[in-house]
């Protein structure tokens, strides 16, 4: 094909860049949708996925945050044995857990497509989250499994809406009957993907949902395979001893009353390594109106993750007052500023014996100071995990 | 969610800090207010109507939101908006090809047509028009190139093709579109 000379080339360029900017004009910011609500926001694990990059702040119910290890009972739940035929509500089976232990959470895959595996997840006592995708790239699929109790069905049959916590909920509207799962009775769900979840309940007063991978632009084709893989995966899901989770540091020096209140982990190395924790206890207190979801002063939000080559503790937000200083032989960095009326301390260290740390506390007068905690309480393990722990508070 | 701190700086894709700050709320508010405008722009440029742009760039965040957790370079977020809205508009445009086969199509006018009137001029009209016909990638690169201002080796990465394929797209579809249109060679 012929090219152009250089002249008219530019020519064509100005044409191209004015036709381009009108038609680009005719968006204007004022049309544009709001921030969509992610699957996340109406599947209460996701808040725990991104938590682990910067702890978010959001409530759990300080009765089940405080005492919610002490009591836990654990899922060893064992789905309905094959030997049912059609769809029941699991009635007669064993009941599902009253609560999930965030240090065992033992909910896990029992199949994937093929080239998936498990990536990430998080638990707190009443729900647990697993994501799931190929490596290296976008989770594809996400398993929500409830305590008891946490899920109700709306209408006759209509929805299910179910309540991680008392600020985070989401209502499942069923579109249509699924296969039972596992002889339980499953319903396809709308997402806001434009694809079909799946919601079933997967013992007695226990429910799961599965969202499905992207399949608004999917073909039919496409469309039936998402179908039977969720029902293979659901199928699958195991309510028993999973991976164990290991800690890279070890709280030391902590009182028995401090718990380990929910958590976030990825999937690495054949092991669920935890990055971000949240500690409570009786005395923890909720602020309903700091930040979009709340804030617990007296609770210590913990990030540790191996430390990026050029990681830091930036950016600086202009609204804090930053001090830099060495703990324990490690640069940190203490910023203090007020959020929503309620001081907020954070350390940060970029680069702690290969990790990067990151402790967070509301409230005038936390039992443990952010720098306190990371002084006195945090034993950071190495980056090797076969010297990480499952008990980080013993 | 995230604690909004009044006074927080829109950050800038390049300067964002390793994996830290990336999947917080905050980010993604950013993110989308930084960008959400200038991709639903490109996206109109590539699938013509404003509606279906729309749900492209919706989808890209929702896909952003998702995979946060493991997106391995919190700098790379933009670019990975911006091949999620590419990849969405190639959907896009895909299922009205096979609408319009089977016979099903039912589509928002575009912005160059003449019942859209968003556009004035009927010279750009004509352009937009011939570049909707080029090749895919031709009208691509075309868009990355002179409305996002991406550098050659910014698109090649983004498409997956080489410098010199980025360079001779674009002279071939300027080629093309001053044939086309007119313009003297």
């Amino acid at each position: 094909m012929k090219e152009l000379e250089e002249a008219p080339m530019r020519a064509m360029e100005e044409r191209v860049r004015d036709a381009f900017g009108a038609a680009a004009q005719t968006v204007t910011s004022q049309d544009l949708p709001g921030l969509p609500t992610p699957p996340g926001r109406s599947w209460p694990g996701r808040f725990l996925r991104a938590k682990a990059v910067r702890p978010r702040i959001h409530l759990l119910a300080p009765a089940a945050a405080a005492a919610g290890v002490a009591i836990i009972v654990a899922a060893t739940l064992v789905v309905a044995p094959r030997l049912l035929t059609g769809t029941h509500a699991a009635g007669g089976g064993p009941a599902a857990p009253r609560q999930f232990n965030p240090l065992t959470p033992n909910v896990s895959f029992g199949w994937l497509p093929p080239g998936q595996s498990l990536m990430s997840g998080g638990a707190l006592p009443t729900e647990v989250h697993l994501e799931a995708g190929p490596p290296r790239l976008l989770p594809e699929w996400q398993l929500n499994a409830y305590a008891k109790g946490q899920c109700r069905l709306i209408g006759p049959g209509g929805s299910l809406k179910c309540t991680a916590t008392p600020r985070t909920g989401t209502t499942l509207r069923f579109s249509e009957r699924a296969p039972a799962v596992d002889g339980h009775r499953a319903f396809w769900t709308g997402n806001v993907s434009g694809g079909t979840d799946l919601a079933w309940q997967y013992a007695r007063g226990g429910w799961a949902a599965l969202h499905t991978p992207d399949s608004k632009h999917a073909t039919q084709r496409r469309h039936t395979v998402i179908k039977a893989e969720a029902i293979k995966i659901a199928a699958h899901v195991r309510f028993g001893p999973a991976l164990p989770l290991l800690f890279p540091a070890r709280l030391t020096g902590l009182s028995s009353q401090w718990r380990i209140s929910e958590i976030f982990f990825v999937h690495d190395a054949g092991v669920l390594q935890a990055e971000s924790y949240t500690l409570t206890t009786a005395a923890s207190r909720f602020h309903p109106h700091v930040g979009d979801e709340g804030a617990w002063a007296n609770a210590p939000y913990i990030e540790i993750r191996p430390a990026p080559r050029y990681g830091t503790c930036t950016p600086h937000d202009p609204a804090s007052r930053n001090t830099s200083e060495i703990i324990n032989g490690y640069r940190v960095v203490v910023k203090r500023m007020t959020v929503g009326g309620l001081p907020h301390q954070e350390l940060c260290a970029a680069h702690a014996d290969g990790f990067w740390l990151s402790v967070i506390e509301f409230g005038s007068h936390p039992a443990i100071g952010a720098a306190t905690f990371f002084k006195q309480h945090i034993r950071l393990l190495g980056t090797n995990t076969a010297n990480w722990t499952k008990n980080p508070l013993g | 969610m995230t604690v909004r701190r009044a006074g927080t700086p829109v950050p800038q894709a390049a300067a964002l800090p390793q994996r830290q700050p990336a999947a917080s709320d905050q980010l993604i508010d950013d993110l989308y207010r930084g960008h959400a405008l200038r991709l639903t722009r490109m996206a109109v440029l590539l699938v013509g109507d404003q509606p279906s742009a729309e749900d492209v760039v919706q989808e890209a965040f929702l896909g952003l939101f998702r995979g946060l957790g493991r997106l391995n370079d919190p700098a790379r977020a933009v670019a990975y908006l911006r091949m999620s809205v590419l990849n969405g508009c190639r959907s896009v445009l895909r299922s009205r090809k096979r609408a319009r086969l089977r016979g099903t199509a039912a589509e928002y006018p575009v912005v160059w047509s003449a019942e859209s009137a968003a556009l004035a001029g009927e010279d750009r009209r004509e352009v937009l028009a011939v570049v909707a016909r080029l090749p895919r990638r031709q009208r691509e690169v075309l868009v990355l190139r002179y409305f996002l201002g991406l550098s050659d080796p910014e698109i090649a990465a983004d498409l997956g093709i080489s410098r010199g394929t980025v360079a001779s797209t674009a002279s071939r579809a300027l080629a093309a579109l001053a044939r086309t249109t007119g313009e003297q060679a």
